[in-house]
């Protein structure tokens, strides 16, 4: 009977134990654990995306900050807007007391002076709608700052004998083809870049030619730089 | 017979707060494997630190030149630039001026560098890539370049 007791009690108290070791121990620890890395995620998630937004912000006051410049033809001035044809779409310019004009002959000169049809660069500071403040109003010709250079690849199929002509057919236009004049400002460059002489061309030599139209005659071009290629 | 039952419960608290412990200690050991793919990999962030990136495989896979240096319409006090961006790999970079053409070829990330003469004024640079397979990549670049105050 003493027996029987002692082995009561013992069973009794270890059971106990075992529930009161598991209420304490496992859902505390966990939902603890669990809220800690959920709150470091929360803050981490808010610090990323503080940082994000400020090197947005940054960027965003670099751009205007830096000084822009667009060049066009006036179309249309009211007071003190002006819009120019800045490559087949309108920009708008703001201008105000601070702005600076300069004629074509680089002298200053004033905001009245400036009219529709006038090619103009302008340089200033973009706004946040796109306009630009103008600092500066500089009038310009547009055909002496075009650059009408083009990049042609393709095979050399006559040379003329007579003349400093040659033509070219591209690569991936062979229904095209084009009559290019050579002279002493053309520079002839092999593919690892070292100088050649344009004696050494012949036909079939495939090259890449940087070409202007020329002005005189017309589907005419002029070479300003040669560089064979492997054949 | 006071003492024997003393004895019993305190081994018998013993043995029962003694199996608990092992059994936490067992699943403890398991939670952190079992845990891991629970846990979302989080970056700290430190001041200055987080750079953006540009993909450029995206822009090789379109074919298309990407000036990352300098920004279009930028002006510029200098008369030499380094003109900086990507495009097909192993293509020929041709950059052309008014008055000059340079020369450039993309590594194996697609990426190029050239340094170019500056003209007063605007200066419209056209810049051609050529991929191995003749194709013809194009796109425009505007830069001035003024000494004056802005």
């Amino acid at each position: 009977m003493k027996t029987l007791v002692i082995i009561f009690l013992f069973l009794i108290s270890a059971t106990n134990s075992l529930a009161v070791s598991n209420e304490v121990a496992t859902p505390a620890a966990d939902k603890n654990n669990l809220q800690d890395i959920q709150k470091i995620r929360e803050v981490v998630q808010q610090k990323v995306k503080e940082k994000l937004q400020q090197i947005g912000d940054d960027s965003e006051k670099k751009d205007t900050n830096s000084p822009k410049s667009f060049v066009g033809t006036i179309t249309q001035i009211n007071g003190t807007q002006i819009t120019i044809d800045y490559k087949n779409s309108p920009k708008s310019l703001s201008v105000d007391d601070t702005t600076v004009f300069i004629d074509a002959k680089k002298n200053k000169t004033q905001l009245d002076k400036i009219k529709v049809g006038q090619d103009v660069l302008a340089m200033g500071y973009l706004n946040s709608d796109d306009t630009l403040t103008v600092k500066r109003l500089i009038i310009s010709d547009l055909k002496t700052i075009t650059n009408n250079n083009q990049v042609i690849i393709g095979k050399i199929v006559d040379i003329s004998k007579s003349s400093p002509i040659f033509v070219l057919i591209p690569s991936k236009n062979k229904n095209n083809q084009f009559q290019i004049k050579t002279d002493t400002t053309t520079t002839v460059f092999n593919k690892s870049n070292t100088k050649s002489d344009i004696k050494n061309l012949v036909s079939g030599d495939k090259v890449i030619v940087v070409i202007t139209p020329d002005q005189k005659i017309a589907k005419t071009f002029s070479a300003l730089k040669i560089i064979t290629q492997d054949k | 017979m006071i003492k024997e039952l003393f004895l019993a419960i305190i081994l018998g608290a013993l043995l029962g707060f003694g199996v608990t412990g092992g059994y936490f200690a067992l699943q403890k050991n398991k939670t952190p494997s079992n845990n891991t793919n629970n846990i979302t990999p989080t970056m700290t962030v430190e001041a200055n630190q987080v750079t953006p990136t540009v993909d450029i495989s995206q822009n090789q896979e379109n074919n298309k030149i990407v000036i990352t240096s300098p920004e279009n319409n930028t002006i510029v006090s200098t008369s030499k630039i380094a003109i900086k961006g990507s495009a097909p790999v192993n293509s020929t970079i041709i950059i052309t001026t008014l008055k000059n053409s340079y020369t450039a070829v993309t590594d194996s990330s697609g990426s190029f560098t050239s340094t170019i003469d500056l003209e007063s004024g605007v200066n419209e640079i056209n810049l051609t890539a050529i991929e191995s397979d003749d194709n013809q990549i194009e796109t425009q670049l505007s830069i001035t370049y003024s000494t004056a105050k802005i």
